[in-house]
């Protein structure tokens, strides 16, 4: 058993993690916990059964007394924990709002990528990552009711298929690491990066919404930004939002004020440089 | 902004509309700013033109539209 405290959450992941303790330990410095401890949530890895094992070993993941994945590979573990993380959060931390996107801050100002899979979003946000900026999340911002900022978690960006080899030239500094690649899970070939230290992380705060970039990338378009309604934005940022019917009038109010003082772009790019710079001004 | 029991009613920072929370059912609506032109026009609220409507404050838009039942829709 382990105890893996992402600054905002602690998790108990109980089970054989032998296979994954190392990766997880090298994504999660100064995180990780043998003793027993109190846990936000619950994760148990359960063997299936005897016969099952030695046929076709496969285990399946406990979260909280559910089960809402299908059993995998005992080699697809890594990522099957991230996944598990995120559904906890997304689940049952009605505490806070949560948005499906990546999350960068530089200067103490935020900006949010909601973008549906396949935008590049989490390509762009560990490159951010790698190159002077804060990646809050990868997965979700989450955001305090009262002060509207979103808060950070101490968690890897999440990399599929082509955008590992994208990434992995950035992967330098000593508190960079990417994790090895986990090949043929539902999502294709996954690796996780970690773009800052657990020192780093702890001198992070909460930070103002400066922006929102709903991104489209295609490698056949040319770069263009544009300014959309603030009620096209908003529209938007609901049907990305994990608890916003959940919430309520909370959820409702400090999104209203959220959109009403940032930036609400639409960018499609094909370079990952552009839109850096394009974001670096967004954030002066 | 304005609260009734029932309703949260804000227009948007940009005047691109006005966004409607419904305590009851919990549900958002975001009206056009140009669909409340539209209306006016079409002489949906006969007390206001348009052009008017367009010069008061957001306050005054939402008040001046509360006056007119305009919000009953969205109880």
């Amino acid at each position: 058993m382990i105890s893996l405290n992402s600054g905002q959450y602690t998790y108990r992941i109980r089970g054989d993690i032998a296979s994954v303790e190392d990766e997880l330990t090298r994504l999660y410095p100064h995180s990780l916990n043998h003793d027993f401890a109190v846990a936000d949530f619950d994760i148990e890895i359960q063997q299936t059964s005897l016969l099952r094992t030695l046929l076709r070993p496969q285990v399946t993941l406990n979260i909280e007394g559910h089960k809402p994945f299908n059993p995998i590979h005992p080699s697809k573990l890594l990522p099957s924990i991230e996944w598990a993380m995120n559904w906890c959060v997304s689940a049952y931390d009605h505490t806070k709002l949560l948005i499906h996107c990546s999350v960068a801050v530089k200067n103490g100002k935020a900006i949010l990528f909601p973008a549906k899979s396949g935008s590049g979003k989490s390509t762009l946000s560990a490159y951010l990552g790698l190159n002077g900026w804060h990646l809050y999340s990868d997965e979700m911002a989450i955001i305090n009711l009262n002060t509207g900022y979103v808060e950070p978690v101490f968690r890897p960006a999440s990399l599929k298929n082509e955008s590992i080899e994208i990434i992995k030239p950035f992967v330098q500094a000593d508190e960079h690491y990417m994790s090895r690649t986990t090949k043929g899970t539902h999502k294709g070939d996954i690796a996780h990066v970690r773009t800052m230290s657990k020192d780093v992380f702890d001198k992070l705060e909460p930070s103002k919404i400066a922006a929102m970039l709903f991104l489209d990338f295609d490698k056949n378009k040319r770069f263009n930004v544009y300014e959309i309604d603030k009620s096209i934005g908003l529209a938007k940022i609901i049907t990305n939002a994990f608890n916003y019917s959940v919430i309520g009038e909370a959820a409702f109010s400090i999104l209203v004020s959220i959109v009403n003082q940032a930036t609400i772009l639409e960018v499609s790019y094909a370079e990952m440089a552009d839109i850096k710079e394009l974001i670096g001004e967004l954030v002066i | 902004m304005q609260t009734t029991d029932t309703l949260l009613i804000h227009r948007l920072a940009d005047k691109s509309a006005f966004v409607v929370f419904n305590r009851l059912n919990w549900r958002t609506y975001i009206i056009g700013f140009n669909q409340v032109i539209e209306n006016l026009n079409a002489g949906i609220i006969k007390s206001i033109s348009s052009e008017e409507f367009i010069a008061l404050t957001a306050k005054e838009q939402i008040e001046t539209l509360f006056k007119a039942d305009y919000w009953d829709t969205f109880k």
